[in-house]
C-alpha cells in the first residue's frame, strides 16, 4: 500500500484570531514496506499530519491518496482507511478502557464486524506480537499492569485490526528506559517480520536516526529535509540552518569536523565512530 | 534506606520503573509516611502533624506531567494559588508571582491562558508555582520526560540556576544524560540504594549501570569505546561537549 500526500495545507481556527496555519504545501510519498522517521519540534505539525494520513483530519487543501485514490473524496472509504492505516495516539494507554486485556483488543476487530473466532484468534496474535503472553494476560484488568505493559497492549489493539500501514507518535514519550526499548525492538520486528509500513513520529533524533529507512524533518508546518538517514545527516550544517539537533553521534562527529577533523557525520554505530576517530587521530599525529 | 541530603545539593535520583524513585520523592515533603523509619526535614519529623506545613513549604514537588500541576485558568493566577492557601497578603502575592515569573523567564506570559504555552514552558509555569512559595528544596520528578529537546535544555537550565542561588535541587529522571548536571548521583534497584556518588563515579559503571536497566550516556560509552582503542582521554564521564574538547585537544594542530 502506498500512501501520497500532495501538497497539503491545514489551518487550525480558520477565521478566527488564533487562526494557525499548521501544515504549509506538504508533500510526502510512503513507499509500502518502508520505516519512515517524522521529526520535528514541538508545534511543527507532525500530528496534524498523520491524523491527515489516516483520514481523521480533512486538509484545508491538498490530497491524500492511498494506492492512488483520494480518500477524501470517494464516499464511505474514510472508515476502511481506519481500519488499514492503524494510528497509535501519544499517550495510547489512555484509551484503554474495557475490563480485560482481551475486551480491549478485541475492541477494534469486533467492530469491524467480525465473527467470535476471528476475533479471539486475532486477538491472541496481537498479544503475541507485542510479546505479551495472552495465556496470561488476557483476563488481566488493563489497569492492573505497568506503563510500558499497558502501552502494549494498546497497540496489540491497533494490531488486531490486521492494519497494512501502522502510524506511531511519540511511542515512547514518558517510557522508562527498558519500556523504551522494549517497544522499538517490537516495532522493528513488525517492520522486519511482517513487512509492516511503519511511520514513526518523534522528536528523538537518536532514536528516529537508528531505526527509519527514511527520514522526513518538518518544521513549522513545511518539509525542510527528506531522504536516507546517510543522506539527511550527512548535511548537518542545513539540519543546524534550521535550529535543529543533530542525533548524538553525528552532532559529536559534526562539532570535532567543525574544529578541522576529517570526518563523516552519518554514523550511527559507536565502534565505527570510534574506529574513525582513532584513524583520524593517528592520521593527523604522523 | 538511609540518605542524607546536604543543603544546597544537586542530587539526581536514577533508577528502573518500580525502583522507588518517586516513592522517595513523595517522603521527601510528607505526601507519604514511612511505615518505618523517620524522615526528618530541617528536623522536622514528616509524621508529626503539626510540622506537615512547614515541611511542605520547605519541599516543594514538581510532577512529570505540568497538566496535572496546573490550576489556575491563567499563568499569573495559577502561580497565586500556593500563596492564597498559605494566606499571604495580596501586595505580598503579586510581588512574588512577579519574582517567581521573571525567574522562569515566563513574565510576559503572565496573562496568557497555560493551554496555549508549550510544555517547557508550562513545566516552568509549574516551577514558578512552587518558587513562589520560597522552598529551600525543590524535588522534581521527571520534569523533562515529556518535553521536546528544547524545552529539556530551558528546564535543565533553570535548575542548574536555582541550585547556583543555593536551592537544594532533587532531579528524578529517566534522562540518564541528566545525571551529569548533579553534583550526586544516586541510583535505585527494587527499593535500595544501588549506587551512590559523584556522576563521575556512578557513570563509569556502565557494567554495572546496565544490570539496574539504565543504559549509559552516549558519551561515556563513546569514551569507553575510545578507551579500549588506546586513546587516552583525561576523564571517564564527561558531557558530549566536554568530550568534544577532549579529543580537540588530542589532535595535533596541523
Amino acid at each position: 500500500m502506498r500512501i501520497e500526500a500532495k501538497n497539503i495545507t491545514y489551518v487550525y481556527g480558520s477565521g478566527l484570531p488564533w487562526e494557525k496555519k499548521a501544515l504549509d504545501n506538504v508533500s510526502l510519498t510512503v513507499e509500502e514496506g518502508e520505516f519512515v522517521g517524522l521529526i520535528g519540534e514541538t508545534g511543527s505539525g507532525k500530528s496534524t499530519l498523520v491524523q491527515i494520513l489516516n483520514g481523521l483530519l480533512k486538509p484545508s487543501s491538498g490530497e491524500v491518496l492511498i494506492d492512488g485514490v483520494n480518500i477524501f473524496k470517494e464516499k464511505g472509504l474514510l472508515s476502511r482507511v481506519r481500519f488499514r492505516i492503524g494510528l497509535i495516539f501519544q499517550f495510547p494507554e489512555q484509551q484503554l478502557f474495557a475490563e480485560t486485556v482481551f475486551d480491549d483488543v478485541a475492541f477494534g476487530p469486533r467492530n469491524m464486524g467480525l465473527g467470535f473466532e476471528e476475533v479471539s484468534w486475532r486477538v491472541e496474535e496481537a498479544l503475541l506480537k507485542v510479546g505479551l503472553n495472552p495465556l496470561h494476560f488476557r483476563s488481566r484488568s488493563p489497569f492492573s499492569l505497568s506503563g510500558g505493559e499497558k502501552r502494549l497492549v494498546a497497540i496489540a489493539g491497533v494490531l488486531a485490526m490486521k492494519p497494512k500501514v501502522l502510524i506511531l507518535d511519540e511511542v515512547t514519550a514518558g517510557l522508562d528506559p527498558k519500556g523504551k526499548k522494549e517497544i522499538l525492538a517490537r516495532i522493528q520486528l513488525l517492520h522486519k517480520n511482517e513487512k509492516a509500513t511503519i511511520i514513526m513520529v518523534s522528536h528523538d533524533m537518536d532514536e528516529i536516526a537508528a531505526l527509519a529507512e527514511k527520514i522526513v524533518i518538518l518544521k513549522e508546518g513545511r518539509v525542510v529535509l527528506s531522504g536516507k538517514p546517510e543522506y539527511v545527516f550527512s548535511r548537518p550544517e542545513l539540519l543546524e540552518a534550521q535550529g535543529l539537533t543533530l542525533p548524538t553521534l553525528p552532532g559529536l562527529l559534526f562539532s570535532l569536523r567543525q574544529c578541522g577533523w576529517n570526518l563523516p557525520t552519518a554514523v550511527f554505530d559507536l565502534k565505527e565512530a570510534s574506529r574513525l576517530i582513532k584513524e583520524e587521530l593517528s592520521r593527523a599525529s604522523c | 534506606m538511609n540518605l542524607e541530603i546536604e543543603a544546597g545539593d544537586f542530587l539526581c535520583i536514577l533508577g528502573a520503573n518500580g525502583s522507588g524513585k518517586s516513592t522517595l520523592a513523595r517522603l521527601l515533603n510528607a505526601l507519604l509516611l514511612p511505615t518505618e523509619g523517620q524522615v526528618l526535614v530541617d528536623g522536622m519529623d514528616t509524621r508529626d502533624p503539626s510540622k506537615t506545613w512547614p515541611i511542605r513549604q520547605a519541599v516543594g514537588l514538581v510532577f512529570q506531567n505540568p497538566d496535572n500541576q496546573i490550576v489556575g485558568t491563567v499563568v499569573e493566577e495559577d502561580i497565586a494559588f500556593g500563596l492564597e492557601n498559605l494566606g499571604f497578603p495580596s501586595p505580598e502575592i503579586r510581588r512574588r508571582v512577579e519574582w517567581a515569573l521573571e525567574k522562569v523567564r515566563m513574565l510576559s506570559y503572565r496573562n496568557h491562558p497555560p493551554h496555549m504555552l508549550s510544555g517547557g514552558q508550562k513545566q516552568r509555569v509549574a516551577i514558578a508555582g512552587i518558587l513562589a512559595m520560597k522552598p529551600r528544596c525543590i524535588v522534581l520528578d521527571e520534569p523533562t520526560s515529556l518535553l521536546d529537546p528544547k524545552g529539556r535544555g530551558e528546564v535543565r537550565e533553570l535548575l542548574l540556576e536555582l541550585n547556583r542561588e543555593g536551592i537544594t535541587i532533587i532531579l528524578i529522571t529517566h534522562l540518564i544524560e541528566e545525571a551529569m548536571l548533579a553534583r550526586r548521583v544516586l541510583v535505585l534497584d527494587q527499593g535500595k540504594i544501588a549506587l551512590l556518588g559523584t556522576p563521575e563515579e556512578v557513570l563509569s559503571k556502565t557494567d554495572e549501570l546496565r544490570t539496574y536497566h539504565l543504559e549509559p550516556p552516549l558519551a561515556v560509552r563513546l569514551a569507553q569505546a575510545l578507551a579500549s582503542n588506546g586513546v587516552r582521554l583525561p576523564k571517564k564521564v564527561m558531557p558530549v561537549e566536554e568530550l568534544r574538547d577532549a579529543l580537540c585537544a588530542l589532535r595535533p594542530k596541523i
